[in-house]
């Protein structure tokens, strides 16, 4: 099993490498991490996963840039139904296009996702929603919305999904998982990382302190699911 | 609009008076209906002989405290906004309060800690003389993002006329407004310093000139210490003041200012103070003011009192300390500082926001900060509390740190409860900014868990 984490020095944004640190704990595999400049292991290498989170808009382009030249491999490895984990607006990248005012970025094109910068506005919110009949809970954080004719990874019951007024939140296309919310999403929702485990081969791998997570899973849900302010 | 001027100020007075009358802080208030009257109101208060904006993410409000205890202690009289709001409407009544009804300058100097993100529309509206920028650090993640985006708000300051007071060991904050005249602080190599960036954050890994790899001289948190380039010879800043030696046990700072050699008081051995407190000498002395009166200053004075506080309870130091949560960097360096104290060491987390059904603040920061460090034979116990402690709990689990040595409690007194008593030389209550009140209480309950096990 290969685990590859993406450019860590940039996208590190939010707490998100949280997600990391768990899967480190609950799955035994090779994890590779790739660094600006460096070519990526999945360019020689089988990949089982591959990891990419949240990062600064001027960082966006400078990972589009150093990703391009690998376009036709990732998208080699999406046919072939590899796992990638997208989280925060690392999902953007992988898109078409970012649109910022005027300004109009080419994303790898990889995903039919369009996204619009609303700079200075944020998007802040917390997050309950639903994945596979499970419960999510997470927040996002962002300058940005989204569109997409791809299914969803989740479904939206409080809070922001790709858009203002959109049902649902991320994308799903066979192995790619892109996700806004932030949370760490892994160590948040133990339903889904079991569900992601599983995805990977991995059903006997024990969920890390499985009874703290769980706790602190369904304190949160019942917290987001009574009165609270998004 | 000098008549719209003359009755915003007049409202504003009335206000705060009032509002004083009634027993309430006034911070917000009387800015807010002077702003309100005359949106321009800060440019027509009549300008103190100087004007200090502290802005940046971390050590604002200590360094702007500090500076007006300060001059406050040589007998200059200074008008602040320390009772509250850092945005403008906070601002606006720290100006209504440094003149008179007849908009006559009442203050020697007026020290204004500055939001970040106010920065750029009251620095030039309040005519300030130097902006002090104690950094630009990753901070609360829904209000302040990420540093490329802190450091592009305060980008736009227009205001040529003041110098800053920066710090070379930070090349968020260093960079800024190139345009500026400017003094920089900094801390020579220490012992304990690293050569590459100790934390789990590290916000400026590239060359900000040529957007290579940057290679560290030495680091002593995040990305702060002195880097250079390879590709291009970019490099840190050199420090006009700079810190080349630091007595902990004598409670002094060696520095070098000029070629000359000083020594100053230390007011508090933590590093981020000590660059605090670095800011207040550099604009101190900038204003015109003597070594020797700065240091007479500094033998006067003491951090304020919410951000440290100590005591001996039967034999065991008990340490009341902010760490302002939602932001991952100060916490991580109060775990170090710990970490860092000898002998064996109990920690009360109570981090969080009091009330969760009224907050939307990201636990996120939590996996930003180096829990890790709490991972240490000194540290015999840990007790996470508050409507966070589960999420606490779990991080302390995901760095290492043995269960048996965890307490998790969301009830805060209770959870004090099981304190130990036995096999303790100090315990440290980390408390949040807003919860300075509730930490009054804690630490009452902590003498009395310490003083029932005599």
């Amino acid at each position: 099993m290969t685990v590859e984490i993406l450019y860590p020095e940039l996208c590190n944004l939010y707490g998100d490498m949280g997600n990391m640190d768990y899967l480190r704990q609950c799955l035994a595999a090779e994890y590779h991490t790739t660094a600006l400049g460096e070519e990526p292991w999945f360019v020689q290498h089988d990949v089982d996963l591959v990891f990419l989170c949240s990062m600064s808009e001027r960082s966006q382009q400078r990972i589009i840039d150093a990703l391009r030249p690998y376009r036709q491999r990732l998208a080699e490895l999406m046919v072939q139904g590899k796992h990638f984990l997208l989280t925060g607006n690392a999902m953007e990248v992988f898109g078409k296009t970012i649109t910022d005012g005027d300004e109009v970025i080419e994303g790898l094109g990889l995903l039919d996702v369009t996204a619009r910068r609303i700079i200075p506005k944020r998007a802040n919110s917390l997050f309950l929603g639903e994945f596979e009949g499970k419960k999510i809970v997470g927040y996002t954080s962002r300058f940005s919305h989204m569109e997409s004719s791809l299914a969803p990874l989740f479904t939206v019951t409080k809070g922001l999904g790709r858009d203002e007024n959109a049902a649902v939140e991320g994308v799903r296309a066979a192995g790619v998982l892109g996700t806004y919310l932030l949370g760490p999403l892994l160590v948040l929702n133990p339903d889904f990382t079991r569900w992601l485990l599983n995805e990977l081969g991995a059903q006997d791998a024990p969920l890390a302190f499985e009874e703290e997570v769980r706790r602190a899973y369904e304190v949160r849900v019942q917290q987001f699911e009574g009165e609270i302010e998004l | 609009m000098k008549l719209r001027f003359a009755l915003a100020l007049l409202v504003s007075k009335c206000v705060y008076y009032g509002m004083r009358l009634l027993g309430r802080r006034a911070s917000h208030l009387p800015g807010y209906f002077a702003v309100r009257i005359c949106p321009d109101y800060l440019r027509y208060v009549r300008k103190a002989k100087t004007v200090i904006c502290v802005t940046g993410t971390d050590g604002k409000t200590t360094t702007a405290n500090l500076i007006s205890d300060l001059l406050t202690s040589i007998g200059q009289r200074v008008a602040n906004n320390r009772v509250g709001s850092n945005t403008e409407y906070g601002i606006a009544t720290a100006m209504t309060c440094s003149v008179n009804l007849f908009n006559r300058c009442k203050v020697d100097a007026v020290v204004l800690e500055t939001d970040e993100h106010y920065a750029r529309i009251v620095c030039p509206k309040v005519r300030c003389d130097y902006i002090v920028v104690t950094n630009v650090l990753r901070d609360s993640l829904q209000r302040n993002a990420h540093p490329e985006y802190v450091a592009g708000k305060i980008q736009l300051t227009d205001c040529p006329s003041a110098k800053l007071i920066l710090n070379a060991d930070e090349l968020c904050s260093a960079q800024l407004l190139q345009q500026n005249a400017r003094v920089y602080y900094g801390i020579a190599r220490q012992p304990g310093d690293v050569g590459y960036p100790p934390n789990r954050v590290n916000d400026c890994p590239l060359c900000p000139q040529c957007g290579a790899r940057l290679s560290y001289d030495y680091v002593r948190y995040a990305h702060v210490g002195h880097v250079h380039c390879d590709s291009c010879g970019f490099a840190s800043p050199n420090a006009d003041w700079r810190v080349t030696a630091m007595d902990a046990e004598k409670r002094t700072l060696t520095l070098l200012y000029q070629g000359e050699e000083l020594v100053l008081p230390m007011t508090h051995d933590s590093l981020f103070n000590i660059y605090n407190e670095l800011a207040a000498i550099a604009v101190m002395h900038e204003m015109g003011l003597s070594v020797d009166t700065i240091r007479t200053a500094l033998e006067k004075t003491a951090l304020t009192k919410t951000r440290f506080a100590s005591e001996q309870v039967g034999g065991i130091e008990v340490v009341n300390m902010m760490a302002k949560s939602n932001n991952s960097l100060p916490v991580s360096m109060v775990f170090d500082y710990i970490r860092k104290k000898e002998g064996r060491k109990a920690i009360i987390l109570a981090l969080d926001d009091l009330d969760e059904t009224k907050s939307s603040e990201r636990i996120g920061w939590i996996y930003d900060t180096d829990y890790e460090f709490l991972n240490d034979d000194g540290v015999v116990q840990i007790i996470a509390t508050g409507v966070r402690c589960h999420d606490h709990l779990v991080r302390l689990l995901l760095a290492g740190v043995a269960r048996e040595k965890l307490v998790c409690g969301e009830n805060e007194l209770e959870a004090i409860e099981q304190l130990r008593t036995e096999g303790v030389d100090s315990v440290y209550l980390l408390h949040d900014m807003s919860s300075y009140p509730q930490s009054v209480t804690a630490m009452a309950k902590i003498r009395e868990v310490l003083e029932g096990a005599r």
